[in-house]
């Protein structure tokens, strides 16, 4: 009985070897098939990568704030005339008629069809004042987003009897900013970046698809 | 067009697909199904760590207005706290470092070639970051060291996690071995469990993947460990301080 337990124990090993060990022209496939597929997908990621450059530009683009959700319904209709306190929050979709006043302070975001404030690259768009948006559209260079999020690092504490130590900003500067890279080599540092990358990933890729057709061919 | 979250999660679901049922033949179908469970459940715990930790979140798209229009928002399948996307690219990242580390090197030890998967990775996570960060995919809030905005903290997370996947996955399912220094804690606790004293190699299927679960359980207490100091020792370098996760 003993040894029939065992048998089977070990037959069931085997079955699973025979599923495991698949023969060497379809391993040799199936590699083939994934290493086609990473290549499409670091292409994707290239072609992503340039599709964001516009983002990359802006300095603060990485660490900018998500608009805030609102409690005014979308698609409100503000009376003409109608002047509005200043720190209002306009919610997408809401149709200013000529005349209303904007007073500073009042985020006014764009219609969904249209690019997000933070993502259209020269921000600055906050607090704009009626007629910025003309001299915003004109200016090519883009001017970051000063976000003003306090840094909140634990364990900060500070004593009344020494200076308070200097917080650190939450955007990067120099090497550690991505828009310095994204502007640099004319404007083309984050093209020319994953570019590299990207070449250098399908090298590798192909050395390893090279050594597995070498292999199909040696036997 | 942008390469907005939607167009993101909608490429790893695609590419996914291809990339499975090729790496199912690669590897063969059983030992594919146990490293894609693996590899979700690794990247899942560690990212869910991160995220609970105030590392990183997935959140921005859910919280900015203008996607709140958007057709189907941020992410559209989540697994708790981290989108099924995420975990999905570090599973073909992982397969396919892990198939040219094997390649590549044949007859290296399953930790040079788990090194080597490692570093192919590594290059991997630096074509995605810059890419990811800018368009908000996910969004790094640690006090830590940047370059380019990318934490060193994630290239060295990356580093590790897939070397330890990968070392575990060739140590046990591949080359299934005793591992000297675990025999003895290995013999206490999971294969009492599992009811035998077999040696890895003479385990049936259903027991090795218990015991390749139980090995990732175990390196992710050696990634914590690896981890931590590397934590620290950029905090204490930091160039940028911390993004609270709710800004």
């Amino acid at each position: 009985m003993a040894n029939k337990r065992i048998e089977l124990e070990q037959y069931k090993h085997y079955v699973n070897l025979l599923e495991e060990e698949p023969n060497r022209k379809t391993a040799r496939r199936g590699f083939l098939t994934c290493a086609i597929v990473m290549v499409i997908l670091v292409v994707g990621f290239i072609v992503m990568g340039f599709m964001s450059t516009n983002l990359a530009r802006n300095p603060s683009n990485v660490t900018s704030k998500p608009q805030p959700a609102t409690s005014t319904p979308t698609g409100t209709q503000v009376p003409s005339g109608t002047q509005l306190p200043s720190g209002t929050q306009l919610p997408s979709g809401t149709q200013l008629p000529s005349g209303t006043q904007l007073p500073s302070g009042t985020q006014t975001p764009m219609a969904p069809t249209d690019k997000m404030m933070s993502d259209a690259g020269p921000a600055g768009l906050i607090d704009a004042q009626p007629g910025d948006l003309v001299a915003q559209a004109q200016s090519s260079t883009p001017t970051p987003i000063n976000i003003s999020a306090p840094s909140t690092s634990p364990g900060s504490v500070t004593s009344p009897g020494k200076p308070a130590a200097k917080p650190l900003p939450t955007t990067t500067s120099g090497a550690g900013n991505l828009g310095n890279l994204a502007n640099g080599a004319g404007a083309r540092g984050l093209d020319i970046y994953v570019l590299v990358l990207g070449i250098a990933l399908m090298i590798v890729i192909y050395l390893g698809v090279r050594r597995v057709r070498l292999e199909g061919k040696t036997k | 067009m942008k390469a907005n979250v939607i167009v993101f999660e909608a490429a790893i679901f695609i590419f996914f697909l291809f990339f499975y049922h090729g790496s199912s033949r690669a590897m063969g179908k059983s030992r594919n199904r146990v490293f894609f469970a693996g590899a979700l459940l690794y990247s899942l715990a560690i990212q869910t760590v991160a995220v609970l930790g105030g590392v990183m979140n997935f959140y921005w798209y859910q919280q900015n207005t203008y996607y709140k229009h958007y057709p189907l928002g941020g992410y559209i399948i989540w697994l708790g706290l981290v989108p099924l996307a995420a975990g999905l690219l570090f599973y073909m990242v992982a397969a396919m470092t892990q198939m040219l580390s094997t390649v590549m090197m044949p007859k290296a030890s399953a930790w040079a070639r788990s090194a080597l998967a490692g570093a192919i990775a590594v290059g991997f996570y630096l074509l995605i970051e810059p890419i990811a960060i800018t368009n908000h995919w996910w969004t790094w809030n640690l006090k830590s060291f940047y370059i380019i905005d990318i934490p060193l903290v994630a290239l060295f997370g990356v580093f590790a996690a897939v070397f330890l996947f990968n070392a575990v996955y060739t140590l046990t399912v591949l080359d299934a071995k005793d591992q000297k220094n675990l025999k003895k804690f290995e013999d206490r606790t999971v294969k009492k469990l599992l009811k035998t004293n077999h040696h890895p190699a003479n385990l049936n299927w259903r027991q090795l993947q218990w015991l390749f679960f139980y090995r990732l359980l175990m390196s992710l207490v050696v990634f914590a460990a690896f981890m931590t100091p590397v934590i620290v020792i950029f905090w204490a370098v930091a160039n940028r301080g911390q993004i609270p996760p709710n800004w």
